[in-house]
């Protein structure tokens, strides 16, 4: 299992990486698109060429969060302001549906044509994202190349039935949020094998789970994804309560980057593969 | 009815009431599960350590906001005076925040009620130089309005500025108290300080019911008043501001409490002191039950219920006082 996380990632970097000089023929205007989300950021950087991004988030940028810092690099940036765009004039600007409808109802008075993309709740929405994305953007066909490069990793990561026990899973943040299986978090965290112990407390999306709840699920490990870590909060203290050490035997949670999972794209298959690493 | 039957009887109380708040939770718990070993190790420490504490740091935290509120109203002769009022809860829940989201030093919980008290004391100190000595029910009030009008907009402001994003959603629960998500070591951080500021009210008792003759008559009976107040504000900054870091500023318990109890005691601050510790302890570990019996749904804060119960307490103590003024 160690040698084939190591293979997920230069893999899937170098066929993405791969693509974009091949695009070099005589082709019309682009179409350039402008992305006001940290998602719809992500699918666009994946798929689209440089010269059609006209801008994106300035979350992009942030490692943390973004597993396509690197390429957002020296692009324009906006901070999901309609007022940010009028400048850039994209010719469409791509959001996600956690938009506030103010934003939304402000791009249309501006004029702007606006394209909301669901948020992934499963891995397969995350294929139809890309391949939708990529639509868009007129690449369709290096989209569907991503799609089937990530199903046919998925398909290698596929956990073996062993008849073991399952182990038991749990994604924990502060103040006790958590993601049931319809969520790409839940979902990431079905694929690599583990049970997703949210769902014996009957989580299905996102959800709030207290201490009690969480002890009585009895999970193997906690999942975590840190996000400003070194900051401290009553929120963050909670996850250091005793009771949760004990409940998990001391094993300390699985650390799961943000910028694995937090969007979809193809960075979700390193996330399985790290998960279906640490099975028990 | 003699004080060692009215404690005896107030602390069947707390005592019952811990016992309901061991058994009420989220995971519909109870005591004698612990003795089916199959549910294991989950049951033991739900009970041992998130009941538990819980139970135990409403106990005490509800204790010291009821001896505080009892002792300021002795010593200041003001039916208003509260930890609330005077300053001393939210300059400890300032203290508090300060420490916690600045992180200061890695050992930070540590030093929460350190912050939690120096923050009350600071408060206290500023509404009392306000007010001025002689001050009179609308002054202290006033003062204390000014004083805890400040904390909660640098408490807001130092939230808002807190390098954590779940910073400035935690103001609720700074204003209105809480005592879910605690542990043991909340309670063992909490209680040497608490200890110390009830073993330094312990001594004012009698001072305290020589100073309703009046300030001279107890100073001529030798009281020395300057010592009575220094110490009971130490007190009170040691044992709110331990309490308020760890449970957040929870109002309404020191007013409360001493008006109910005061009849029972013959009027005699002195011995109110204990009385109000434990009536202050049952009336915060009432409403902590109360807020585990509330329908499923986002927590309804501990604070919000002693309002309920406190706001209109507090409009019945005001329209007593204006008919006092005829």
């Amino acid at each position: 299992m160690i040698g084939r996380q190591r293979i997920v990632a230069p893999w899937f970097v170098f066929l993405v990486g791969l693509q974009f000089p091949l695009i070099t023929t005589a082709q019309p205007d682009p179409l350039r698109i402008a992305s006001i989300n940290l998602c719809t950021d992500q699918l666009l950087l994946q798929v689209a060429d440089r010269e059609q991004i006209a801008s994106v988030t300035f979350l992009s940028q942030h490692a943390m969060s973004s597993y396509m810092a690197d390429r957002a690099a020296g692009l324009h940036i906006n901070h999901g302001q309609a007022e940010e765009l009028i400048r850039v004039k994209p010719d469409i600007v791509v959001t996600s549906s956690g938009t506030p409808p103010s934003t939304l109802r402000l791009l249309n008075d501006l004029g702007f044509k606006v394209k909301t993309f669901t948020l992934a709740s499963s891995i397969n929405d995350v294929f139809n994202n890309v391949g939708e994305m990529a639509a868009l953007v007129g690449r369709k066909a290096r989209g569907e190349r991503l799609v089937h490069v990530m199903q046919s990793q998925l398909q290698d990561l596929l956990p073996v039935q062993t008849g073991r026990n399952i182990s038991r899973g749990i994604i924990y943040e502060p103040n006790g949020y958590t993601g049931g299986p319809e969520t790409l978090r839940g979902d990431i965290l079905r694929l690599s094998g583990w049970h997703n112990a949210a769902a014996d407390a009957g989580i299905t999306g996102v959800g709030v789970m207290d201490l009690e709840s969480l002890l009585l699920v009895s999970p193997d490990r906690l999942v975590f994804s840190p996000y400003a870590p070194g900051t401290h909060s009553l929120g963050q203290h909670m996850l250091q309560h005793p009771a949760i050490a004990a409940i998990t035997a001391n094993r300390p949670p699985l650390i799961i980057p943000s910028r694995l999972w937090i969007c979809g794209g193809a960075m979700n298959l390193e996330a399985i593969a790290r998960l279906a690493k640490d099975r028990l | 009815m003699s004080i060692s039957r009215l404690l005896t009887s107030l602390g069947l109380l707390v005592l019952v009431l811990m016992l309901i708040s061991i058994n009420l939770g989220t995971g519909q718990v109870n005591m004698f599960d612990l003795l089916n070993s199959d549910q294991g190790n989950a049951v033991r420490l739900i009970l041992l350590e998130i009941r538990l504490p819980r139970t135990l740091i409403a106990a005490v935290a509800g204790a010291s906001f009821g001896i505080c509120g009892a002792a300021m109203q002795g010593l200041l002769r003001n039916p208003l005076a509260s930890p609330g009022l005077i300053g001393s809860s939210s300059g400890a829940a300032l203290g508090a925040v300060t420490v916690l989201y600045l992180g200061l030093g890695q050992t930070f919980w540590l030093l929460m009620p350190f912050g939690g008290m120096l923050g009350a004391l600071i408060a206290m100190v500023l509404v009392y130089v306000l007010a001025g000595r002689d001050a009179s029910i609308v002054t202290i009030v006033l003062a204390g309005i000014a004083i805890n009008s400040l904390a909660l907009a640098l408490m807001s402001l130092i939230l808002n500025l807190a390098p954590s994003p779940y910073a400035v959603r935690e103001i609720v629960l700074w204003t209105l108290g809480s005592v879910t998500n605690l542990g043991m070591n909340d309670l063992w951080v909490l209680l040497p300080p608490t200890v110390l500021g009830w073993l330094l009210f312990a001594g004012t008792g009698q001072g305290l019911d020589l100073l309703t003759l009046g300030e001279d008559t107890a100073h001529s009976m030798g009281v020395n008043l300057g010592l009575l107040r220094s110490r009971i504000f130490l007190a009170v900054a040691l044992s709110i501001g331990a309490a308020v870091s760890i449970t957040g500023a929870i109002g309404f318990i020191g007013l409360v409490i001493p008006h109910l109890l005061r009849p029972l005691v013959a009027y005699q601050p002195g011995r109110l002191l204990p009385v109000s510790a434990l009536g202050g302890a049952a009336m915060l570990l009432a409403a902590d039950i109360v807020v585990r019996l509330m329908p499923p749904g986002p927590e309804i804060r501990i604070g919000v219920l002693t309002a309920v119960v406190g706001a209109p307490f507090f409009l019945f103590l005001i329209l007593k006082t204006r008919r006092w003024q005829i």
